[in-house]
């Protein structure tokens, strides 16, 4: 039952990573130089990052500053992407917004994989009953999607970008359970796995020295692609107004703004609009490229 | 099992909000005495386990209960808005197969010329723009600016055509997206046929490889994507909610959002339950799917 975009199959049976390099096999680095979605995708990613950074410390004008002198103003050298219905900047909005929706993005994949990650490892391990309870478990949480979840925070708590944080990472913990556990039981049942086990290594140690590092290019590549659906859910509950209130600067409630002004200035609905996909697309395609560098033997399908 | 289980926290979760229902409903103003007079009506005063059990009962019995605010039995109110959403999720499935299925074949048959490729990054760009930015793009470009189709509100099916009229830019929105993600996957299984033995024996025997693709590779190819398209059937109602949003469409999502809005209780409920409902039936319709429709999967376990 996995929609997962990961391959599982593929890592069963895979090289042990601490052997390093494979005689006659290319390096990561050769690799990555030769697929498309690596490269491109990293671009877009960096730039993403590096935006978003940059506007910790420095965006061209305060995103929240009004200045209802200049409302609709289109592109110019003041205003590169021109103003909004207040006057305020809009590169400067969507440069702050880049950071709340990386900020929330991240902090929701590493919640989830917190949870998912150990949860995985024991379902994997345990087997039996116990593990069983696990899957049916995240079964359960799977049928809940975020939106919903979102929904129901709200209606709880109001919405908030904590509210969208929570619900995407609980959406996400089944997905981490899930991965990890399909990829530890690929390692868990190689032999040089048995044979630790045999010389009496301990669970805990043949987790942490052959499991983890044997699954972390897998988990990496599934956090990658997850960040790009955080990005994405984070922009509809936001547009919903499941997250975070006005006036803030954040892409889903530029939208949601420009949406009612579409009348007047129809490009105020553009620019989030394309910065959405852009970063969705880059974080996309670098998941897919590091699926093509740490695994190989999936290219070319 | 896995259903009463998520009705259990559904209602949990909803149970324990701050807000009392019964001073939202009747807002600042109200005396104590009629707030404690509509709580006893609504039964809000009796136990939460009652509670639990008068709605549980209810739902077996086909009672979804009464709206807070509108005193409407919840059952119509759902009625006429499924009216909306169903059929969108039906055109919206589709569109998406209309996009997915040409989509994928052609970006897998010609995946080492210019065009394949080129449809392939047409297909990731698909991916990367959410349904709802699709959805608004959409309002401006043929609606605000070309004015060919009504680009919010419902009139109802007792006008046909403009029912289907102001379906028609929703649906494309909500199936583009979801038939680019189906396409990846329908790329890849024709991929793997094409590199099948089988398809060489085809070819082999005079087949020109148009007909050899046709005559064997397509119902290969139909396994694994009849059930990634059941799959993102659930996304598709995911989808929808948020949809019926960006175009005013008087749907389950709008109530969905009205109802969290005004602490109506019961009707998220409902709603979030039929939803969770939808996702838990068709994974494990899929799941069964997945199993008869191809035998070596049974056999593998």
């Amino acid at each position: 039952m996995s929609i997962l975009p990961v391959r599982l199959d593929a890592i069963t049976g895979a090289e042990p990573v601490s052997d390093g390099e494979i005689t006659g096999e290319p390096s990561v680095w050769h690799r990555w130089r030769h697929s498309p979605s690596a490269v491109v995708g990293s671009v877009i990613s960096a730039a993403v990052i590096v935006v978003a950074i940059v506007s910790v410390v420095w965006t061209p004008y305060n995103p929240l500053a009004i200045n209802m002198a200049a409302t609709f103003a289109g592109p110019s050298a003041q205003h590169l992407l021109g103003t909004d219905q207040y006057g305020r900047d809009v590169l400067s909005r969507l440069m702050s917004g880049t950071d709340a929706t990386l900020y929330a993005g991240v902090v929701s994949v590493l919640g989830a994989a917190a949870i998912g990650i150990p949860a995985g490892l024991y379902a994997a391990q345990r087997g039996g009953l116990p593990g069983q309870l696990v899957l049916r478990l995240a079964d359960l949480v799977y049928a809940f999607p975020a939106l919903l979840v979102a929904v129901v925070l709200a209606t709880d708590f109001g919405g908030s970008t904590l509210t969208v944080m929570g619900a995407v990472a609980l959406a996400f913990v089944p997905v981490f359970a899930r991965v990890t556990r399909s990829g530890a039981l690929g390692v868990l049942s190689l032999d040089y796995v048995s044979a630790a086990r045999a010389c009496g290594v301990s669970r805990t140690r043949i987790l942490r020295r052959h499991v983890l590092p044997n699954i972390a290019p897998l988990l990496i590549t599934q956090m990658t692609l997850l960040l790009s659906v955080a990005v994405l859910a984070d922009a509809a509950l936001t547009y919903l107004g499941l997250g975070a209130p006005p006036p803030g600067a954040s892409w889903g409630l530029m939208l949601e703004e420009a949406q009612r002004y579409m009348g007047t200035d129809p490009l105020l609905v553009v620019w989030p609009a394309v910065t959405i996909a852009l970063c969705v697309l880059g974080f996309n395609l670098l998941g897919d490229g590091l699926r093509d560098v740490f695994d190989p033997r999936r290219r070319d399908r | 099992m896995t259903l009463a289980a998520a009705s259990v926290i559904v209602f949990v979760v909803l149970a324990i909000l701050p807000g009392k229902p019964a001073e939202v409903i009747l807002g600042t103003q109200a005396t104590p005495s009629a707030v404690r007079a509509l709580t006893d009506k609504l039964g809000l005063d009796k136990p939460i386990w009652r509670q639990y059990v008068d709605w549980v009962g209810g739902i077996v019995s086909g009672h979804l209960g009464t709206s807070y605010i509108s005193g409407q039995p919840i059952a119509s109110e759902l009625g006429s808005a499924l009216e909306v959403t169903g059929p969108l999720v039906g055109l919206g499935l589709l569109v998406g197969l209309v996009v997915a299925v040409p989509l994928g074949v052609f970006s897998a048959v010609r995946s080492r010329r210019a065009s394949g490729v080129a449809a392939s990054v047409l297909n990731q760009i698909g991916i990367a723009v959410p349904s709802f930015v699709l959805g608004i793009l959409l309002i401006v470009v043929v609606g605000v600016e070309l004015h060919l189709l009504p680009t919010g509100g419902f009139t109802g099916w007792s006008d046909p055509t403009g029912a289907l009229r102001s379906l028609v830019l929703p649906a494309v929105a909500l199936g583009v997206v979801e038939g680019a993600i189906v396409g990846r996957y329908v790329r890849t299984a024709v991929l793997d046929v094409l590199s099948s033995d089988y398809l060489r024996t085809a070819r082999a025997k005079g087949l020109t490889p148009g007909r050899a693709l046709v005559r064997h590779g397509l119902r290969n190819v139909a396994v694994p994507v009849l059930t990634v398209l059941g799959l993102e059937l659930a996304g598709l109602v995911v989808g929808a909610v948020i949809i019926e949003n960006v175009f005013t469409l008087p749907g389950m999502g709008t109530l969905l959002l009205q109802s969290v809005e005004n602490r109506d209780l019961i009707v998220v409920e409902d709603i979030v339950l039929l939803v969770a409902a939808v996702v838990l039936v068709v994974n494990f319709a899929v799941d069964i799917l997945y199993h008869s429709l191809d035998p070596r999967i049974a056999r593998e376990r």
